[in-house]
């Protein structure tokens, strides 16, 4: 039993280098919602989060400037991400086209992902994680929020 | 010692034989879809091979999220989750090619039927019979040809006609 043990630790060394690399990224979603009327609430479904499509996950607009944000961090080897946002709990945008996608650099990445809800154009600015506190004056509320990658 | 160890794996490899070659082909059948799918679709999505589809994967790696998987099983894959989500998917990915060429074939079936074991009643149950289909599926061709191996349509049934031929 020991001798099963040693080698079963043995072996586990060995093979956590033939484990897929993952990176931390961390973004933020910053979402325009001025022009739009009888805002209750402001959320995002996507595949990413570990509830699937099922239940959206709150955005916050605390100085009330009708820009909505969330902030993820997440270490994380997937591809990319897709996802909508919705209005009021279940009231999705872009209804009949594609969900919005995120693809990733196989690297350590921050990214803001700026829209406005219900138009298709979007703009994503990314930097390399450099392990410092991020201070982005336009990030008013941060989220450290443990999201799972599991596959659907 | 090696004469054992040459007799244990003549004792593997060497398949049973159907009295017609029609009934081989028969389960020959199945043995090659399930290895294709295996290698090609179930076990090619989480472990790297050169044609895997899964982005940033590479060769004999399995997925990120595969090991975290095998952890919430709890027990001993919680232990060493790194090990048996690497072997499970080495079984699906590479145990499946080896059943679509007979090669090794029960080898293959064996590790192909733990597998199915684990992801039937520790991943799959409670989720409906439908979610453990596919995983039964897999667990009766491995069970079957754990007895049969390759039988004559199969890599295994050539070494082993070579290996008997060399006894004689």
């Amino acid at each position: 039993m020991k001798k099963l043990m040693t080698l079963l630790t043995i072996t586990t060394i060995i093979f956590t280098s033939c484990v897929q690399e993952e990176f931390d990224k961390k973004v933020t979603f910053l979402v325009d919602t001025n022009g739009l009327e009888n805002i209750k609430s402001i959320g995002i479904r996507g595949n990413f989060l570990p509830n699937q499509w099922r239940e959206s996950y709150p955005l916050t607009d605390e100085n009330k400037d009708g820009i909505y944000e969330a902030t993820f961090n997440e270490k994380t080897a997937v591809y990319g991400i897709n996802f909508k946002f919705v209005k009021n709990g279940n009231d999705y945008e872009l209804k009949g086209s594609d969900n919005r996608e995120i693809v990733f650099e196989y690297k350590a990445e921050t990214i803001i992902y700026k829209t406005t809800f219900n138009k298709e154009h979007s703009e994503i600015t990314r930097k390399k994680n450099n392990h410092e506190k991020n201070n982005h004056h336009s990030i008013i509320d941060y989220y450290i929020y443990k999201c799972s990658n599991k596959r659907q | 010692m090696k004469t054992h160890f040459l007799k244990l794996s003549k004792t593997i490899i060497t398949p049973v034989i159907q009295k017609h070659w029609f009934a081989d082909l028969l389960f020959t059948i199945p043995r090659f879809v399930c290895g294709m799918l295996l290698t090609l679709s179930f076990g090619s999505d989480k472990f790297g091979l050169p044609w895997s589809n899964t982005a940033n994967l590479g060769f004999f790696e399995v997925v990120a999220w595969f090991p975290k998987d095998v952890a919430e099983y709890g027990g001993i894959f919680a232990l060493f989750p790194v090990f048996f989500a690497w072997m499970g998917a080495f079984a699906e990915a590479v145990g499946g090619l080896f059943l679509v060429l007979g090669f090794k074939t029960r080898i293959a079936s064996f590790l192909i039927m733990c597998t199915m074991l684990v992801a039937i009643f520790l991943q799959k149950w409670g989720q409906g019979t439908w979610a453990m289909l596919p995983a039964i599926g897999f667990l009766w061709v491995s069970i079957y040809h754990l007895y049969l191996g390759s039988g004559r349509f199969g890599i295994d049934y050539l070494i082993s006609k070579k290996l008997l031929s060399k006894t004689k």
